[in-house]
């Protein structure tokens, strides 16, 4: 694997991991979210580190409501780490080839970009109402 | 390309590259086909300090990383808060030197 996208994946690897462990069980989140800090309005990706903490403490249905982005976070964080160190221990470039297969193949494409985008106008406008 | 083509190119477009890449750039250049200095014309360069702009504004959406076309990476930052906040303000210090890295690699594509 490109030792660049390595880096970059085991830091923000660490750096969630970090995040979540110093915020584990604790259900008010101080935010880091520039947007937030600025506007006091949420951002797209607000509310996801309470919604993975709730769905560690066995809360799927509130983890949905809090953020639905944290359901689709949790698995990525699971599942990444094991992929690096496959990667690492095979010396092969499955996880980087991955990635950029998805994004040259599926995400340029222009009805799935708009899909996404919307979805994810709409789960912003749902947490400016919820007030996140 | 004669010396006068290639250099007036350069004059508009030194702002695009790094300095150090510059002499080289004009090399190549000297020695590519007239015909091609259209598609040299037509590589789609971005300003750096358009994108210093862009990553202040919306850096935390990722605005500017979708722009450059790292799609993937524009995800990754618009998902994360801007990568907690961090990521945010390092790429406001690293984006004009991507933005002359990724413009080099979109013009050496036209070159070889």
């Amino acid at each position: 694997m490109n030792p660049r996208v390595f880096r970059f994946l085991t830091a923000s690897m660490v750096a969630g991991y970090a995040w979540l462990a110093l915020h584990a069980g604790n259900f008010s989140v101080p935010t880091p979210c520039l947007f937030k800090l600025a506007t006091g309005l949420p951002c797209p990706a607000c509310g996801t580190t309470r919604s993975v903490i709730l769905l560690l403490a066995g809360h799927p249905k509130e983890a949905f409501f809090m953020n639905p982005l944290g359901i689709f976070f949790a698995p990525a964080l699971a599942i990444t780490p094991l992929w690096l160190v496959y990667d690492w221990l095979r010396k092969s470039a499955t996880l980087s080839i991955f990635v950029a297969r998805l994004e040259r193949n599926i995400l340029i494409n222009r009805w799935v970009a708009v899909s996404c985008a919307t979805i994810l106008l709409l789960n912003w406008g749902w947490n400016i109402a919820k007030g996140l | 390309m004669d010396q006068q083509k290639v250099d007036m190119f350069l004059m508009t477009a030194a702002k695009y590259f790094e300095s150090y890449q510059l002499a080289a750039l004009r090399e190549h250049l000297l020695k590519l086909d007239d015909s091609k200095l259209i598609q040299v014309q037509g590589v789609n360069l971005k300003d750096p300090i358009t994108m210093l702009v862009v990553s202040l504004i919306g850096g935390h959406f990722g605005v500017d990383r979708f722009i450059l076309g790292e799609v993937g990476l524009g995800i990754a930052k618009l998902l994360t808060c801007g990568g907690l906040g961090i990521w945010t303000v390092v790429d406001w210090f690293l984006i004009m030197k991507k933005t002359r890295e990724i413009n080099m690699q979109r013009i050496q594509l036209v070159l070889y």
